[in-house]
């Protein structure tokens, strides 16, 4: 249970009984004492309050038991046809490796029949890159044949795509009437898109990706922009978020702030002010929620409870192009400058060979084992977020970029399921206030004080 | 029920006008129908049973001899129907307002006042004072934006019937007209809701017209709906409209799948029949990919959504495939692989 | 060389795993499910018959020259029916 300082009250926040609720000081105090040494409440809502409270409620636990992937992931190539000037996984010139048809055939086998075994009724393929579509036959082919054999397993199949969106109208309109969602990377009007999104030879991919969106924005397939925010284009969200509403009509938009490079100073970008993006992003949730599109920003999703935040740690099963079987779907290069494997097999063969010990230490990268995460009010929901970009150390308090940015969206987040955005936005205007609540060490109720 | 088009011109330019296709289609011939058409056409709702004369446009009371048309359903015993955007020459407003109560009813298509202008609202509002009881504001939802709040206000200071029609704005086939997608119906859906609750606290009713669907809205709040006695229906048929050329069509949107002509000998019900067989191929799909594997759908109770979204989900896609002979005799597509 | 060409008034959607068809002239309906389903879209994304033909194969679990027969028996059937036309 949590409580997080605001304006003159105080946010109470049980996630785990689902009660978000805001009190006054006495009220804080008085269930200060009955959690503390179980002195009775005296007021009616508080009653209320503590009558909501489950004591036996489980709590959310890591994956446990069989392997079976939440989803299986497809890398078809790490080529990709842009050159954006902030991507980790720039690969550079040289040609890249492409999955065999063979190889996704014995990955889609091997994952349907999995979920067949442990008694599943639903499978879902997503594919990554690079670019998917830069190796269109692995996609095309997966697709079939997932869905044939799901039909056969008695399955519902799900297929979901990340692209840059560069390809021709004949392939959108495929992906439109074939998969069941589309995260197209477009990160706002055409000077955005030509500066973060170049081609290869440095040509915009603006007008192209644009048709894309368009495209997308009439078919079946549920559309959603992802735009990476960088220090350049931060306080340009609330643009961005109405040029997509205006042009577009996706069903979401993720707003994703740029990860500090690796290897670092490669990029030309620096991530956002986490506080300017926090700010940002609540304004541009707004515009869109106005017309009814979903304001993505995951860690922050106050109706998640997850033990972690990625695919890391629930059993995904990220396929690459050579057979390795990963928990993760950034490069290995990646993984490691954090002192990670995750690998977790390999396919070779038409043999699917799992490394157990690898998969129980993928688990284990789990939000029980933050414990710098373990007083913060978005413990359940952000999960320590990504295993391989966030990695904080030190006290309790000592937040980064994601901690400050996560911990003011899912405030506002929490006080709009209360109808309370007005005084979300009296709040904002009190710079004390605001550090106070974001910075506080421990949202721990008995940790704060009152 | 068969809507007749008097009007083919309008005095408004509604972003989302279902009749896009049809008139860009029909350009260039009358403007307006003429009384022996209008005779004509009263003969076919007389043949087919119907006692209402639906008008419809453009904008029917545009028409220069609108009282007279109105005299002439009158004298056939017909309730006279108005599907107006409100902005009414005079006499055409004087003649409906002095129609009985029970002798008419005008349904006035209204747009948000930002989008309308304030001039053009007010004039608009006018029209509903004068009319009174016998009209009912309706509203095609073309944007999800949409605040339907001024709605109630405009129920409250003209007096019209305490009634609301809710249209979605859905796509002509060309596409080319503003309208809702359906993947953005759940977002409409929510704002319905709330929009329906705080009208039936101001003892105002909601109605839905065609399109709409269950899936649209969470079970609670269908079951509010029905609680706040919102009129919601999930419907796609073919209402017939009959145009100035006397041929009738399935609806405007699906002016492009077809028209069937007005024979004498045609009624209402063989030309719904016609266009249900018409479009039965079509009818296979919904305007979702869930649709045609839905319970609900199955049972006929959704109909899985306007037609025409469903019919653009269609698509034609030119290939062609080349085989060598030496393939077709025997030698194996596949033997050239390796 | 034979070459088969879409029917111009042929339109199809993917819906639900199948794939429903109706030639808008005609107002013929037609539904392919599983391979078949498969087979035409492949086509229709313009790949050349070799290279359905091997994704059909992997897709069956056939060999070549059986994924290659049925290919050529989808072809002929759908010629038959008025999906497809002989064309130059």
């Amino acid at each position: 249970m949590f409580l997080v300082p605001v304006a003159d009250r105080f946010l109470f926040y049980a996630p785990l009984d689902s009660l978000i609720v805001l009190i006054d000081r006495t009220a804080a105090r008085q269930l200060r004492r009955y959690l503390d040494c179980r002195q009775p409440v005296t007021q009616g809502p508080l009653q209320e309050i503590v009558q909501a409270l489950d004591p036996a409620r489980e709590l959310p636990l890591p994956r446990q038991g069989d392997f079976v992937p939440s989803f299986l992931g497809l890398l078809p190539t790490r080529g990709c046809n842009l050159a954006c000037r902030y991507c980790g996984f720039a690969v550079g010139e040289e040609p890249q490796q492409r999955m065999s048809l063979e190889l996704a055939r014995d990955a889609v086998n091997w994952y349907l029949d999995t979920v067949q075994r442990a008694g599943g009724k639903h499978a879902e393929i997503h594919f990554f890159g690079g670019e998917p579509f830069y190796a269109p036959e692995v996609v095309d082919f997966a697709v079939h044949l997932g869905r044939t054999r799901a039909r056969e397993a008695g399955l519902t199949v799900r297929f979901e795509v990340a692209t840059n969106g560069v390809f021709d109208e004949r392939r959108c309109r495929w992906i439109a009437d074939n998969l069941d969602a589309v995260v197209l990377s477009l990160d706002g009007p055409p000077d955005v898109q030509a500066l973060h999104r170049p081609y290869r030879d440095g040509r915009s991919s603006a007008e192209v990706v644009e048709r894309t969106a368009e495209m997308l924005s009439e078919g079946p397939a549920a559309l959603y922009l992802r735009a990476c925010v960088t220090d350049a284009t931060v306080e340009r969200m609330p643009e961005i978020a109405a040029w997509f509403c205006e042009r577009f009509r996706p069903a979401g938009v993720c707003f994703e702030p740029l990860q500090p490079p690796t290897p670092p100073a490669r990029a030309p970008f620096e991530p956002p002010d986490p506080w300017a993006f926090g700010r940002a992003f609540v304004l541009a949730a707004r515009i869109l929620e106005a017309h009814g599109i979903e304001a993505v920003y995951a860690a922050a999703d106050i109706h998640t409870r997850r033990t972690s935040f990625c695919p890391v740690g629930q059993d995904t099963a990220i396929v690459s192009p050579d057979g390795t079987i990963s928990a993760c779907y950034l490069l290995p290069r990646d993984w490691e400058m954090r002192g990670l494997d995750l690998r977790l097999g390999r396919i070779a063969g038409g043999q699917v060979h799992l490394d157990r010990a690898a998969v129980a230490a993928a688990r284990a990268l789990n939000v029980y084992n933050k414990p710098h995460c373990a007083r913060c009010f978005c413990r359940w929901h952000c999960a320590g977020g990504c295993h391989v970009n966030h990695g904080p150390t030190g006290p309790n308090g000592a937040y980064d970029r994601l901690c400050i940015q996560t911990r003011l969206i899912a405030l506002r987040n929490l006080l709009q399921a209360l109808d309370q955005e007005p005084l979300f936005d009296a709040w904002l205007q009190d710079p004390s206030a605001v550090k106070r609540a974001i910075l506080q060490p421990s949202d721990r109720l008995l940790d704060v004080e009152v | 029920m068969a809507n007749l088009v008097i009007s083919a011109i309008c005095n408004r330019t509604c972003a989302y006008c279902f009749t896009r296709d049809h008139y860009e289609d029909n350009g260039g011939g009358a403007v307006f129908l003429d009384l022996d058409g209008f005779e004509a056409r009263l003969d076919f709702l007389d043949r087919s049973g119907i006692d209402q004369a639906r008008l419809i446009g453009g904008e029917p009371t545009l028409h220069p001899d609108f009282p007279l048309l109105v005299e002439r359903a009158r004298a056939r015993g017909k309730t006279v129907i108005v599907f107006s955007n409100g902005l009414m020459p005079e006499p055409a407003l004087a003649c409906l307002e002095a129609l009985p109560g029970d002798a008419c009813s005008v349904l006035v298509n209204v747009n948000a006042p930002e989008d309308m202008g304030a001039s053009t609202f007010q004039q608009l509002c006018a029209t509903l004072r004068r009319l009174g009881q016998k009209a009912t504001p309706g509203l095609n939802i073309y944007r999800v934006d949409l605040e339907l709040a001024f709605l109630l206000n405009l129920v409250g200071e003209t007096g019209c019937r305490p009634v609301i029609r809710l249209g979605l704005a859905h796509p002509c086939l060309s596409g080319s007209n503003r309208f809702v997608r359906p993947h953005q119906y759940v977002a409409i859906g929510r704002r319905i809701v709330h929009f329906a609750r705080r009208a039936a606290g101001a003892g105002i009713r909601v109605e839905f017209d065609c399109g709409f669907v269950p899936c649209m809205f969470s079970p609670p709040d269908l079951e509010a709906l029905r609680a706040l006695g919102a009129s919601a229906a999930w419907k796609c048929n073919p209402i017939l409209d009959i145009d100035l050329e006397g041929r009738a069509i399935y609806c405007f949107p699906l002016s492009r799948l077809g028209y069937l002509p007005l024979t004498p000998q045609a009624n209402a019900e063989k030309l719904r029949r016609s266009f249900e067989a018409r479009v039965q191929p079509y009818r296979r799909a919904g305007v979702f990919v869930e649709c045609s594997t839905c319970p609900l759908k199955r049972s006929g109770e959704c109909p899985g959504g306007c037609l025409s979204a469903t019919v653009r989900r269609f698509r034609h896609t030119p290939f062609c495939v080349t085989i060598s002979d030496q393939e077709l005799q025997g030698e194996h597509l596949g033997h050239s692989l390796h | 060389m034979t070459r088969y060409r879409c029917v111009p008034s042929l339109v199809w959607v993917q819906d639900a795993g199948r794939v429903l068809l109706v030639d808008q002239e005609t107002l013929q309906a037609w539904t392919l499910e599983g391979a078949e389903a498969a087979a035409w879209d492949l086509l229709a994304l313009g790949y050349p018959a070799e290279r359905v033909v091997a994704m059909l194969a992997l897709l069956l679990d056939v060999p070549a020259g059986q994924a290659a027969s049925f290919l050529e028996g989808r072809l002929a059937a759908w010629l038959e029916v008025g999906m497809l036309q002989e064309g130059k």
